[in-house]
């Protein structure tokens, strides 16, 4: 019995290993810069304005709506206690439209060919965070 | 178009190790600001520049094997393409292209990246031998346009994640919302080079980029911005939503597994501060087993972009060899405790052999992957797949 266990798992134990170390040894010789741009390099400013901790039920629909529903009227300030809830499929739709922003200054989302004229670049799209 | 040298009349070329313009005939040299003051009318009739409405004028030249276009500046005599590495390429046309932003021009010269090359090279394990004395076909040192952006990024997701209590353990829900901006994030404006590989050249040193001047790029190649606005829009997105994504996904700690099972975002761009500018990369191709190679490096920061066809003999007889000895080894170790461990009443032995099992299983899977990582970097280095993957994106 034991020496068929120690027959079963021994090739899964010393394949396993030796693949795994010289794979990694392959990667290093033989794999020069395959890391991507990181994003720290380029981030001036990350918050994250409204956290939810340990919920029980999946109730992100609901944290992504009140979510979107405080980005259109300011950033309130989060309200701990509050209670995320199930939306209907309809809720849902109205969810995904657009969120409303100041639209003298927003540009088209349509395709843009740059040999042709450049959008306008005097107009940012947002106002940094203060 | 050709600068040209105020002693002799001979064609500048950049030098990214005194970083001035240098004669190779006479040996003079002079700052890029310096030449376009005191003998901007040497410049060819040509090479009339409309700075003021934001074009200037290039020669292109076009592959008739893969029809990729290149600029050549300079006195470049002879080409080959950077893409396929044939020499089929010939002179197209003169085009007035849109003008670039800046610039980061050359820090690096031929010599330093061919040099650089050869040390990995050397160090490299499982590089062959022909490999480690390869014998560069083509270096051209090329400026790649790129769109620099900035943008705002604001998400809200959702992770699940499993937390342990003792033996048993719960799945929680987690949210994450909030706001995040990105500068000078680059954006490769080209389509037949593949953005997987561009974004491996990262990362640039933006505080390095200086307004546009032609004169940098005497004796370089150059490409052309073929993207479309919303080509831009969409790699901002990309790489937005992912940095947000790995933000969040970080700042959720204790548990562990953590997924993004639920998310929305927008990504909005600062075309205030849309920057068009020319960045230095080395091309050096070789040719190994009838395939063409092509190795990138930063021509800024030295970094070596490439996947290098391995030793198999070597690799597999050393994968093969040490699997086998591990495990007999394992299979003695195992045979030889397994009695002892089962012996306690309230022995959990079923659990410690599942989760042996399971761990080798997961190590040989890593390594799979692994190598399926190699496999990719090498294929993306063959520059028949470059220029399959630029057209695929083309079509």
């Amino acid at each position: 019995m034991y020496t068929l266990i120690a027959a079963l798992l021994a090739p899964a134990i010393g394949f396993g290993i030796s693949c795994f170390f010289w794979a990694r040894i392959l990667r290093k010789s033989n794999s020069l810069g395959d890391e991507y741009g990181d994003a720290e390099e380029y981030t001036t400013r990350i918050e994250f304005k409204y956290r939810m901790d340990r919920m029980k039920k999946s109730v992100r629909e609901g944290f992504i709506e009140s979510y979107y529903r405080r980005s259109e009227t300011g950033y309130m300030e989060p309200v701990n206690s509050e209670e995320a809830h199930l939306l209907s499929e309809k809720d849902l739709e109205n969810l995904k439209k657009p969120v409303k922003t100041n639209s003298t200054s927003l540009l088209g989302q349509e395709q843009y060919d740059f040999d042709e004229e450049l959008p306008p670049v005097d107009k940012p799209i947002f106002k940094p965070l203060e | 178009m050709a600068t040209l040298c105020k002693n002799c009349g001979s064609g500048l070329t950049f030098d990214p190790k005194t970083q001035m313009l240098v004669c190779q005939y006479c040996g003079g040299s002079f700052k890029a600001e310096e030449v376009e003051a005191e003998f901007g009318d040497t410049l060819e009739a040509n090479d009339i520049t409309d700075s003021a409405q934001g074009y200037y004028n290039c020669n292109i030249y076009s592959c008739g094997t893969c029809g990729g276009e290149i600029i050549i500046h300079g006195t470049e005599a002879s080409a080959n393409c950077i893409y396929c590495g044939n020499s089929t390429v010939v002179f197209n046309r003169i085009s007035r292209q849109k003008r670039p932003n800046c610039i980061i021009p050359f820090k690096i010269t031929k010599d330093e990246a061919l040099d650089i090359i050869r040390e990995k090279f050397n160090k490299g394990f499982f590089v062959p031998k022909a490999i480690k004395n390869f014998k560069a076909e083509h270096v051209r040192g090329i400026y790649i346009p790129y769109w620099i952006v900035d943008a705002y990024h604001s998400g809200a997701v959702v992770i699940r994640g499993t937390v342990k209590h003792g033996k048993s353990s719960s799945t929680y829900y987690y949210g994450r919302s909030g706001e995040m901006i990105l500068h000078n994030l680059p954006f490769d404006a080209s389509l037949l080079l593949a953005d997987e590989s561009s974004e491996r050249l990262e990362p640039f040193k933006m505080a390095d980029l200086m307004d546009f001047d032609e004169d940098y790029l005497m004796g370089f190649y150059s490409n052309i911005s073929d993207v479309t606005f919303g080509e831009i829009r969409r790699s901002a997105y990309n790489r937005a939503v992912k940095y947000f994504n790995d933000y969040a996904l970080k700042d959720v700690k204790g548990p562990s597994n953590k997924t993004i099972v639920s998310s929305m975002e927008d990504t909005a761009l600062d075309y205030g501060k849309l920057k068009y500018a020319m960045l230095p990369a080395w091309f050096v191709t070789y040719d190994y087993e009838g395939k063409h190679n092509t190795i990138l490096v930063n021509g800024q920061t030295g970094k070596i972009v490439c996947g290098i066809p391995w030793n198999k003999p070597l690799f597999y007889s050393l994968l093969i060899g040490s699997g086998l000895l591990l495990t007999v080894l394992a299979f003695i170790l195992l045979r030889t405790t397994l009695p002892f461990m089962d012996t306690s009443e309230d022995s959990d032995l079923g659990k410690v052999l599942v989760a042996i099992g399971t761990g080798a299983v997961a190590l040989f899977v890593i390594g799979i992957k692994t190598m399926g990582g190699v496999l990719k970097s090498i294929r993306l280095t063959q520059a028949r797949d470059i220029f399959n993957f630029a057209k695929k994106r083309q079509e």
